[in-house]
Order: structure tokens, then C-alpha cells, then sequence
């Protein structure tokens, strides 16, 4: 079963006609399914439109079997946001903040505290726990982000960009702990500009780029060297796979140098 | 006990989210406060003492403080609809004016008290004091109303266009024409004049913008800075 299924989805603004054109793509149930794109491409448009902040132009949306449309409220009690525009109330601390996201799950009090005091430990922000938000790091913060996007036990995350500016220490915990998040059922739909991570981490990448798809795979295929079936080309790094489809033939392989250096 | 420590939680999330727009909002009026206070010790010509005394000074930070304080209690600030948003609180106007009722009063409370002090110091006569609660309740009427009228509008509306922002614009103006009413009732036109091209100065060169921003980077698909 998908748990998103995403039909010919388009978004347009006045300048950009086609930030999302014609996008189709579905996340398999207990999935990491991992979207990339070169800056601009339309990832986090498409994440903005599923989390029912941006109306669509035209396409259809459905997330747990049901079509949703912008303004529908009821599925997002099950799933988590980690958004690119932060939403946290930076004038509150993570333990205060942690108990507000709480509250709006309608989670009881002993538990809301059981969870923020584990989410806190796990995401090593004790130390800080008594500082206001805003004066947090781009990694911390990202942190809180996660932690309130997973104190409700969400059956969904969608994250865009979630270990941007977190160290390689808790990045790997993070990663690790969605991993055994999805062996319990959980599904996660991650958008990274670093190939690395999502090669390891995905069981399913797609590459968007000017808004439509260009491609997708498992990424165990990536290491079989598949084959573009548009260009018959072969790759064997999901870096090879990226440069080819989102840079424009011709053009790739052009070393652009600075003029004074 | 268990009553007991779910008043105090239930508490508890009040003083969160007073901490929250408290904070916001008294920085603002601190700075207008401050810069306020230094106009009129700087420019002590005859005709600015008129206008800029202490009742002006304490009139204008409340203001300030009131409008944008009072309008994001009754709809919630950006961040905090957001929060509601994604975590799919269907009654979300509902929720936050309950939530956030006891703060309204209580600020509404405070600003009347607030300025009623401010003219009592300069003018303590019971007439003073009745047209400085009278003044403030005047205000407090219609203002909050249309500004929340129009900080709802704009929130609401995620993705806002040109139109919206006329509206906004046109809701903002309209909110302070009692400024002009009020003073011509109370004989003080000049100073209600000067506090009504203020405050729209203030939201369009303050607000206006960072909207108008938001605008322009929603509706040309720019990148967030």
C-alpha cells in the first residue's frame, strides 16, 4: 500500500509557470522514499502543497487512502512536518515548546512529559534545555523541529532537509532511529541536497528538477548500474544519475572556471 | 492533586504563549517608548511640549503595544497558526480565542488602567480621568476589531495576493480613523493627527514591507533568505 500518492500535481506562480509540473509519484508504507533536486527544483513547493500550506494549481493528492486538498485538516494528526521555513515559537524553550506540540496532539500530561524529557536526551539539547529557541543553532534548531515533528508517534514524516546543519554524530542517530521507525511501520518522505546520505538512507529516491520528475529508483538498483531507459546511458553513483539528468546535455561535461582564479 | 496539577499545566500553556507575544510586542513598545521619550526631551520647542508629552508618550507605546498584542491574541501570530495548521487542529479560530481569551482581557485591562494612569499624573482631575478611559475605550472598540479583521485576512490567506494586500492596507487606514474622531471630540485634533500619521507610517514602513516581502517571494517562487 502507498501511503502517498501524488497524481499529476502542478503548482504554478506568476513568475515560475511550473514549479511543480505534471509530478506524479507514490511513497510506498514503511518506506524511506528520499527526493532530490538541485536548488529551485520544486522540492520543497511540493512539500509545502502536502502539508496543506500551498494550494495546488491542478492534480490530486492522497495521503492515507483519502484525496486531500489544501484546507483538509484531519489526516495531519498522523504525520510529523520537519518544514524548510521553520514554525517553532522561538520564544520558548524546547521543553516548553515540546509540551505545546504536545498539548495540540491531545497527549496527556505525564506522557507529554515522559516523551519531551526522551526527545530532549536523545537529541542532546539538555544542556540548552532552559535557553529560548531563537538562540539556537541552525542544527539545534533543526532538532526541535524533528523532535516535535515525532512526539506524537506519527504514522508519517515528512521532512524537508532534516539533518541540514546537524552533526554527523546525531545525524547518524537520527538515522538510525527513523530507520527502526520505519521497521515499525512508519513511512518517511525526505527531501536532501546530500546524495550521500540519501543513497544510505532511502530505500526509494526520486529526482526532481524544474519541477517535473526525471527520475526514480531503488536505490539498491543504483549499484546494479542501471540504465536511463530516456538516454541509455549507465550509472553507477546516484551522483552520476543526478549530474546527467538535471544538468542539460551538452553541457555537463564543460568545466566552468573563475575567471580570476 | 491530579485536578490540581492539570489547572497548573493548563496554566502553565497560558504563560507560554503570554511569554511568547508579551515578549514580542513589549520589545516593540520599549523601543517606541524610548524613541518617543527622546523626541520630546530633544525637542522642547512650545508647540512640540504641547504634543509630545507623557500622556502622548505612555498613549503611543500602548497603542502600538495594544494593536499588534490584542490582533495576534484574537487570531494567533503567524507561527502559532502554522503550529495549529500542521498539526491539524480543525477549529483553529476557535481554539485560539479560547485559548487566548484570558490574555485579552487581561491586556485590555492593563491598557485602560495604563493610560488612565498617564493622564491622571498630568491632569488629576476626575474629568481627565473619565476622558482618558473614555479615550482608550473609544479606541479599543473599533481598533483591535478591523486590525484583527485585516491580521486574519492576511494569515489566512497563506498564499497573499495584490488584492489581499489592498485590503490589508485599506483595513489598517480605516482602523485609525477614530484617532481623528476621538481627538476632535476631545479638542486635542493635533495630537490625534500626529498619532494617526504615526501609526500608519509605522505599519506601512514597518509591516508593510515585510509582508509585501513575503508577498513578492511567494507569488515569484524566490528563494527563502
Amino acid at each position: 500500500m502507498n501511503v502517498i500518492e501524488i497524481n499529476k500535481l502542478t503548482k504554478s506562480y506568476f513568475k515560475t509557470p511550473q514549479a511543480v509540473h505534471e509530478l506524479s509519484l507514490s511513497v510506498p508504507e514503511g518506506s524511506i522514499f528520499g527526493i532530490l533536486g538541485p536548488n529551485g527544483a520544486g522540492k520543497s513547493t511540493l512539500l509545502n502543497i502536502l502539508a496543506g500550506l500551498l494550494r495546488k494549481t491542478s492534480g490530486e493528492i492522497s495521503i492515507f487512502g483519502n484525496t486531500v486538498d489544501y484546507g483538509d485538516f484531519e489526516h495531519k494528526q498522523q504525520i510529523g512536518f520537519v518544514l524548510e521555513e521553520p514554525h517553532y515559537l522561538e520564544k520558548l524553550t524546547v521543553r516548553e515548546y515540546l509540551h505545546f506540540t504536545a498539548s495540540m496532539y491531545s497527549i496527556e500530561k505525564k506522557e507529554a512529559v515522559k516523551r519531551t524529557d526522551e526527545l530532549i536526551e536523545f537529541f542532546g539539547l539538555k544542556e540548552k534545555e532552559d535557553v529560548w529557541i531563537q538562540k539556537y543553532s541552525k542544527g539545534m534548531k533543526k532538532k526541535v523541529s524533528l523532535a516535535a515533528a515525532m512526539i506524537h508517534r506519527p504514522e508519517l514524516l515528512i521532512l524537508d532537509e532534516p539533518l541540514e546543519g546537524v552533526d554527523p554524530v546525531s545525524a547518524k542517530e537520527i538515522k538510525d532511529n527513523l530507520r527502526l521507525m520505519t521497521n515499525k511501520g512508519v513511512s518517511i518522505l525526505v527531501t536532501s541536497h546530500n546524495l550521500d546520505t540519501v543513497e544510505k538512507f532511502c530505500d526509494e529516491i526520486a529526482i526532481i528538477n524544474k519541477g517535473k520528475l526525471v527520475f526514480q529508483c531503488k536505490t539498491e538498483e543504483i549499484h546494479s548500474k542501471i540504465k536511463n531507459e530516456l538516454t541509455q546511458e549507465t550509472y553507477e553513483s546516484l551522483e552520476e544519475i543526478f549530474i546527467d539528468v538535471v544538468t542539460d546535455k551538452g553541457a555537463k561535461n564543460v568545466n566552468k572556471k573563475l575567471s580570476w582564479l | 492533586m491530579a485536578e490540581r496539577m492539570d489547572f497548573f499545566w493548563k496554566l502553565n500553556q497560558h504563560f507560554i504563549l503570554f511569554r511568547h507575544y508579551g515578549t514580542l510586542f513589549l520589545n516593540t513598545g520599549v523601543v517606541l517608548f524610548v524613541l518617543a521619550a527622546t523626541v520630546s526631551v530633544f525637542y522642547k520647542t512650545p508647540e512640540l511640549s504641547e504634543l509630545i508629552n507623557y500622556p502622548f508618550v505612555v498613549f503611543l507605546t500602548v497603542n502600538f503595544m495594544l494593536t499588534g498584542m490584542v490582533s495576534n491574541l484574537f487570531c494567533g501570530g503567524y507561527a502559532e497558526r502554522k503550529n495549529y495548521s500542521l498539526c491539524g487542529i480543525q477549529n483553529m479560530d476557535q481554539v485560539i480565542i479560547t485559548k487566548n481569551f484570558s490574555l485579552i482581557v487581561f491586556f485590555l485591562l492593563i491598557s485602560v488602567l495604563l493610560l488612565a494612569a498617564g493622564h491622571l499624573i498630568v491632569h488629576p482631575s476626575a474629568e481627565d480621568y473619565r476622558q482618558a478611559v473614555m479615550y482608550e475605550l473609544c479606541i479599543l472598540a473599533f481598533l483591535p476589531v478591523i486590525g484583527t479583521f485585516s491580521s486574519v485576512y492576511l494569515i489566512k490567506n497563506t498564499e497573499p495576493g495584490v488584492f489581499e494586500m489592498m485590503v490589508v492596507g485599506f483595513c489598517f487606514i480605516i482602523a485609525h480613523i477614530p484617532y481623528l474622531i476621538v481627538g476632535r471630540l476631545l479638542n486635542h485634533i493635533w495630537l490625534c493627527l500626529l498619532i494617526f500619521i504615526v501609526t500608519v507610517a509605522y505599519w506601512y514602513i514597518i509591516q508593510v514591507p515585510k509582508a509585501a516581502t513575503e508577498l513578492i517571494r511567494k507569488n515569484f517562487n524566490l528563494p527563502v533568505q
